[in-house]
């Protein structure tokens, strides 16, 4: 299974050592180390050694201290300095430690205590990083499956025209064989928007845009997205421009020329059959494009994250994609200074695109 | 003559299908439908009729579609052609009661050959697919002949949470299914998911699941 976690551990120590660096023990794997813990806890305040007439006292607080951290957060580290004070009093009431050895115990206390928080926050960004990496191994596996599946469909469907057009072939007219074709070539521009679609995702997070702002008609605009259409590839649809207010936009030809594609893509995707309809108008001192489809519309709780990258929606009909189209489009708006918003309709999906009005001076 | 209805959401595949299936002489196309409940709509009821479906549907996954025909009662002889290639997919399927099985890198020769297999009592499945259905039912057979192992082993390596997500591993559900079940969020669900698979020792959700049997977690008065 892809999704399945078998993330290979940073450090390339033992899974015992490594589960409890990440806080991940069994049931087992604590009890030992809390046996662990116990054992470290009997040494102290620590061990004396005798070189010569020399005499060294090595003060174990850290080593429980770690341990108790791993094993129980900062509470772990609380836990154990309140016991180790309480020790420490008790001992000098007892009489068995003099308060010089108090004062020199106290010391080391809040040194070890320094100590106790940087080892913490190391832990916690440890446990932090590992985290990320697993969500990270976990959206790539998602990914792989999302494109793994959006490309061998397509690939089937060609396989399988290829194959029905050379077995029908004799009994097939001139025009029929046309739209076979034009239904492989269909399946072929299906994959290769994909495709590039998601090498623009990956041009936008590896480089800022910079879009060149220049004053375009609204008009000229629409009308380009018109030409690139292909209305063979899509018999069941009709791509209607309707320019209710001509202006010029403030915008980078090329991004808005993109968004806009993507938008009627978007539609064309998720509309069975009906018309979408690229319409240009005013709206004060912004330039409003709108496009609207005639489909199955998109679901109230999936209104807030259709613009995020990779999402694809719990879509009614119609193909996903690789959910990198709405996102670009929110992208190339926010870049020109401009926006795009999900509007309401009786029927189907309306996405306006609001940019700058342009021939004003700046 | 062999009814089949397509239900994926690739247009260009439902049309595809719709005209190599209208070019065989013992085979009728009866519809397409883009979406789950379009497809059990249409499928309902209808006996003799092959449905060839995608897992990956808008509005509901394939083995839902499976189930929902399922507990209507008799419902079309179901067979997968999906484009993903996860053996938690294909027992799910098989367990809900699909009789077919096939990848999109097969041959439409071999989709037409399985709509006929169906409609005639056969099974077909994937020639992958078939290796990992052989495997699986080689170790639950050994996993049943021996005696159910002890769950306080469980419990000694999963917590009570992981232990209750296992069940219902074990029982089928899928991760949105268990976040409902158990009233907590997706994501809560696939860290339980892949703590368990760890702990376990075991790569995939199937192999969890048949420890899930093993430990005796899915017996059928749970």
């Amino acid at each position: 299974m892809l999704v399945s976690m078998d993330l290979e551990t940073r450090l390339g120590l033992p899974n015992w050592i490594e589960n409890l660096l990440i806080g991940r023990l069994t049931k087992g794997q604590k009890t030992i180390w809390l046996a662990v813990l116990l054992g470290m806890l009997l040494l102290v305040p620590g061990v004396d050694y005798h070189i010569g007439r020399e005499s060294f006292h090595v003060n174990l607080y850290p080593f429980p201290i770690m341990l108790s951290i791993f094993l129980f957060g900062r509470l772990g580290l609380v836990s154990i300095l309140v016991l180790l004070s309480l020790y420490h009093v008790v001992q000098v009431r007892l009489g068995m430690e003099g308060q010089a050895v108090l004062i020199n115990n106290l010391a080391q206390f809040f040194l070890t205590l320094v100590i106790g928080l940087v080892c913490t926050s190391l832990v916690d960004a440890y446990r932090a990083l590992y985290e990320g990496e697993r969500d990270l191994a976990e959206s790539r596996n998602e990914l792989l499956m999302t494109l793994t599946h959006e490309l061998r469909s397509p690939l089937f469907a060609i396989r399988g025209i290829v194959r029905n057009l050379s077995r029908n072939i004799d009994k097939l007219s001139a025009e029929q064989v046309q739209v076979k074709l034009n239904e492989a070539q269909a399946a072929i521009a299906s994959i290769n928007r994909d495709v590039e679609g998601l090498s623009q995702v990956f041009r936008v997070d590896l480089q800022k845009i910079e879009p060149q702002l220049q004053d375009v008609p609204a008009s000229q605009l629409a009308q380009e997205v018109l030409k690139r259409h292909q209305p063979e590839f899509h018999p069941d649809h009709e791509l209607v421009v309707d320019i209710q207010a001509d202006c010029l936009v403030r915008c980078d030809p090329l991004l808005t020329q993109q968004l806009l594609d993507n938008l009627v893509l978007n539609s064309l995707r998720h509309t069975e059959r009906g018309k979408v309809v690229l319409s240009t108008q005013l709206s004060g001192e912004e330039v409003k494009l709108t496009v609207t489809d005639e489909g199955a519309g998109i679901p109230t709780e999936d209104r807030e994250r259709i613009f995020l990258r990779y999402d694809r929606g719990s879509r009614l009909t119609g193909e996903a994609g690789f959910g990198v189209g709405l996102y670009l489009v929110k992208i190339y708006c926010k870049a020109q200074d401009g926006r795009v918003e999900l509007e309401d309709t009786p029927v189907g999906t309306r996405f306006a695109v609001y940019l700058k009005k342009g021939g004003e001076s700046e | 003559m062999i009814e089949v209805i397509v239900a994926d959401d690739h247009k260009l595949v439902r049309q595809m299908l719709a005209s190599a299936i209208e070019n065989e002489d013992d085979m009728t196309f009866l519809g397409g439908a883009v979406n789950g409940s379009e497809a059990i709509s249409m499928a309902s009821g209808r006996q003799s009729c092959v449905l060839v479906l995608d897992m990956n549907l808008p509005d509901m996954t394939g083995v839902q579609v499976i189930r929902e025909l399922k507990s209507q009662g008799a419902g079309p002889k179901v067979l997968v052609l999906t484009a993903v290639e996860k053996e938690d997919a294909l027992f799910e399927s098989l367990a809900a009661g699909a009789k077919g099985y096939l990848l999109k890198d097969s041959d439409v020769e071999e989709v037409l050959t399985a709509i006929r297999d169906l409609h005639e009592g056969r099974a077909h499945l994937h020639s992958r697919s078939t290796l990992s259905v052989l495997n699986e039912f080689q170790k639950s057979r050994t996993q049943s002949t021996s005696p159910d192992k002890d769950p306080s082993e469980l419990t000694a390596l999963l917590t009570p949470r992981e232990i209750e997500v296992l069940k219902l591993i074990g029982h089928g559900f899928s991760n949105p299914e268990i976040a409902e079940k158990l009233f907590i969020s997706e994501k809560t669900v696939k860290t339980h998911v892949s703590n368990l698979l760890r702990r376990l020792n075991v790569k995939s959700r199937i192999a969890a699941a048949t420890r899930a049997v093993t430990y005796g977690l899915c017996k059928t008065d749970d």
